[in-house]
């Protein structure tokens, strides 16, 4: 049987190149996003006409906590990968005044994720195989001040995705984060982006591709984002709290 | 705020210019009213046909949301690449009606420029085989249209070189195939009147085209090869073909990594070229080719325009009417070979009669097409400003997706006047006056 992968954002550019990366192996899609637009429909035609895939739609928000059981009940059969790929970045000056949009950054990154990963993790555990993937950030590494609701939103994410590796292990149930560093979408349009150190949404669609294909834990893109972290993560506090970053 | 320089296939012009480039045609901002924009697929016109201070890209407009293996329709964004098309198409047993040179170019493009193939006596070009546009025209709507619904649109929109407005999406038809290869035939002629004769003689051939020699002066001027094609049946297929007749083009590309220096190419260089060229397909009488090599030999080598160097090249593509074009062609190539200009590349192909839905700036009109390859070097432009008068005086025009150069009052010589809103400009629509 075809064997399917869930597009949790499937609007977002980093998840519909993973949805093209999927297809090209064969799987069939479910892409699942907030508006079920015209985009989104010659999306899901495109998948199919070029990669002769079944492909599924279906809606959802991530902060609408009361739908997401219905949804999740619903899968049939539930799709061998699941990648929560949506987020916000938000605007983060508007966000501390402004608690409504610091919401909406917590959800998008944090809690809507929770939410629905806490409901798919039950089913996955229960039938005994499949990979979440979920897309966080380097941002959640170390909060920095231009932007950590949206970080903090992350570290979150990224914690929760570590317990719930060592959760599922046992059930066989294969967990991956992926921690983008730089990623050119419309995300991130308009802002200046270093060179070498920012990656195409193909790039991370492929690492994608292959962490769930040899059971990786974590992954950074570019990979050249591992040492960066690990040497922002090493600076002690009362040097890194005086950083303009 | 740093700009960057945006430039077409021949790399000349290079302009300043914005690129917005929105997902999806909803997401586009219009800038404020008095800004000029034109529509640009991939740039593969040569000169400034797609070139603005602010051009709207449709290279994110990649999706084809409707494929009829059955019936062999087609309904895309205007950015999906005829290379993307025939992907999908080909392994179902279809292809495009009409071919141009290169496959790198969206369909949008293919609308707007209304491109014609090898198959233009037969078929016509490409805006004969659409059903149906969305265009985004300048009150910021989306307007769909067809034979039938806003014609006028439709037919001003097909060869009408993006100044009616922003293609979104493109209802087209395909035609069958039974394999993808094509039996093909090499004619060699010795001289101009010889190859004419020869592409008039092959007319029945569904593909055919002529490459001929510009560098041989005297009695071997217009010496060249007429090149023809048809789709190979699968049953005259060898085996290898026969167990996988619909095999669709490689993705793989070459690419030529930097620009040569100019010295790279010369007449000299050339004038080798040509003549191994010639004797190698005196020789071999064709075969059975798959459709990239027959359709598109240039696409093997990506950026292959950059062996003409940084300073660019222009293409200089003209059609006379039959009565005049034995003649006409004659003295043109005479001139180029006085003038001491190098013309690389160049290509004769039938055209039939002028296309029953097109703008009136579309180009093909019945006779005989000659595109030719030139380094941008005022020598040359000089060059095609004396040729331009030939044109004149012959009876023909220019095709504007190649075209850099040519003046406002030679343009209003040979193409009727062509009205359109004011928002949709492009630096060539500027240069000809409106
Ligand atoms: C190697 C080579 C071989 C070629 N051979 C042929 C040939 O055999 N026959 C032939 O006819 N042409 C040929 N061409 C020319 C080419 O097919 C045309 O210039 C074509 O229009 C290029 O399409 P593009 O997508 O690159 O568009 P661009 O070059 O970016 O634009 C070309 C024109 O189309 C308009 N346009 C593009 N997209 C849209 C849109 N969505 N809505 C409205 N207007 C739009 C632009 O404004 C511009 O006027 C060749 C070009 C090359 C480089
Ligand atoms: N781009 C980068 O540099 C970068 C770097 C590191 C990590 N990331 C992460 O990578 C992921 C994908 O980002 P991207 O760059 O592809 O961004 P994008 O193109 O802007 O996509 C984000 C998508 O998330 C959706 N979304 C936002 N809030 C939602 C909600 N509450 N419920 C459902 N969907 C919601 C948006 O939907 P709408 O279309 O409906 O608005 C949008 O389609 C995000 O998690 C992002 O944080 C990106």
């Amino acid at each position: 049987m075809q064997k399917t992968c869930l597009i949790l954002g499937s609007g977002s550019d980093i998840g519909q190149a993973i949805a093209y990366a999927f297809a090209r192996q064969g799987y069939g899609l479910l892409l699942a996003a907030r508006a079920p637009d015209e985009p989104q429909q010659h999306l899901a035609a495109d998948l199919a006409i070029r990669h002769g895939v079944a492909v599924g739609s279906l809606a959802f928000d991530g902060e609408d906590y009361a739908a997401h059981p219905a949804l999740v009940q619903g899968l049939h059969p539930l799709p061998d990968v699941v990648v929560a790929v949506f987020g916000y970045l938000g605007d983060h000056a508007r966000a501390t005044a402004d608690f409504a949009e610091c919401g909406r950054i917590l959800a998008a990154n944090y809690t809507g994720h929770v939410s629905l990963l806490n409901l798919l993790a039950a089913r996955m555990q229960q039938r005994g195989h499949g990979t979440l993937v979920g897309v966080s950030s380097v941002a959640g590494e170390r909060g920095r001040q231009s932007n950590y609701l949206y970080g903090s939103a992350k570290a979150g994410f990224t914690a929760y995705l570590s317990g719930l590796r060592n959760a599922l292990f046992r059930a066989g149930v294969h967990v991956v984060t992926v921690k983008p560093g730089f990623v050119r979408t419309k995300m991130t349009a308009g802002l200046p982006l270093p060179g070498p150190l920012t990656a195409a949404p193909d790039d991370v669609a492929r690492a994608v591709w292959r962490a769930c294909q040899r059971r990786q834990n974590v992954v950074y893109v570019p990979g050249i984002w591992r040492g960066i972290m690990l040497a922002i993560r090493l600076l002690p506090e009362f040097v890194f709290k005086r950083l303009r970053l | 705020m740093f700009e960057p320089r945006l430039t077409n296939w021949g790399g000349y012009p290079a302009v300043p210019a914005q690129v917005l480039a929105p997902a999806h045609a909803e997401a586009l901002a219009l800038p404020p009213p008095g800004t000029p924009l034109i529509a640009r697929g991939n740039g593969r016109c040569y000169g400034d046909a797609s070139l603005q201070r602010t051009v709207v890209s449709t290279l994110r407009w990649n999706k084809i949301f409707y494929f009829d293996p059955v019936l062999g329709r087609c309904g895309c964004e205007a950015g999906v690449l005829l290379a993307d098309v025939l992907a999908v198409a080909v392994p179902q047993g279809w292809f495009l009606p009409v071919a141009p040179g290169t496959k790198y170019i969206t369909v949008g493009g293919a609308v707007a420029a209304n491109v014609h193939g090898k198959n233009h006596h037969h078929a016509g070009a490409f805006g004969q085989y659409v059903d149906g546009l969305d265009v985004l025209t300048e009150d910021g709507t989306r307007q769909p249209c067809s034979r039938t619904v806003r014609p006028d649109l439709f037919r001003r929109s097909i060869g009408g070189m993006g100044l009616t407005g922003i293609i979104v999406s493109v209802h087209f038809r395909l035609c069958r195939i039974a394999s993808a290869y094509l039996h093909t035939a090499h004619h060699p002629a010795a001289n101009l009147a010889g190859l004419l004769a020869g592409l008039e003689a092959q007319r029945p051939e569904a593909y055919a085209v002529a490459w001929l020699d510009a560098l041989r002066p005297g009695r071997a001027l217009g010496r060249g090869i007429v090149h023809t094609g048809r789709f190979a049946p699968v049953a005259s297929l060898p085996p290898a073909g026969q167990a996988a007749p619909l095999r669709p083009h490689p993705g793989r590309q070459l690419s030529l990594p930097f620009y040569l220096p100019r010295l790279a190419l010369n007449r000299y260089t050339m004038g080798l070229y040509n003549a191994l060229y010639y004797r190698r397909h005196q020789r071999h009488s064709g075969g059975l080719v798959h459709y990239d090599d027959f359709f598109y030999p240039l696409d093997k080598l990506r950026h292959w325009n950059r062996i003409y160097g940084r300073q660019g090249f222009v293409q200089y593509q003209l059609v006379l009417p039959p009565a005049t074009a034995e003649t006409g062609l004659a003295e043109l190539l005479r001139t180029i070979h006085l003038s001491g200009c190098g013309a690389y590349l160049a290509v004769l192909k039938l055209l039939g009669p002028a296309d029953e839905w097109a703008a009136p700036i579309s180009f093909p009109m019945a006779g005989v097409s000659l595109a030719l390859d030139f380094h941008a070097t005022p020598a040359v432009l000089a060059l095609l400003d004396r040729l331009d008068a030939l044109v004149l005086r012959y009876g023909g025009r220019l095709y504007l997706a190649k075209d850099a150069r040519m003046s406002a009052d030679f343009f209003h010589r040979t193409y009727p006047a062509f009205p359109h809103p004011a928002a949709f400009q492009s630096l060539q629509s500027q240069r000809l006056g409106g």
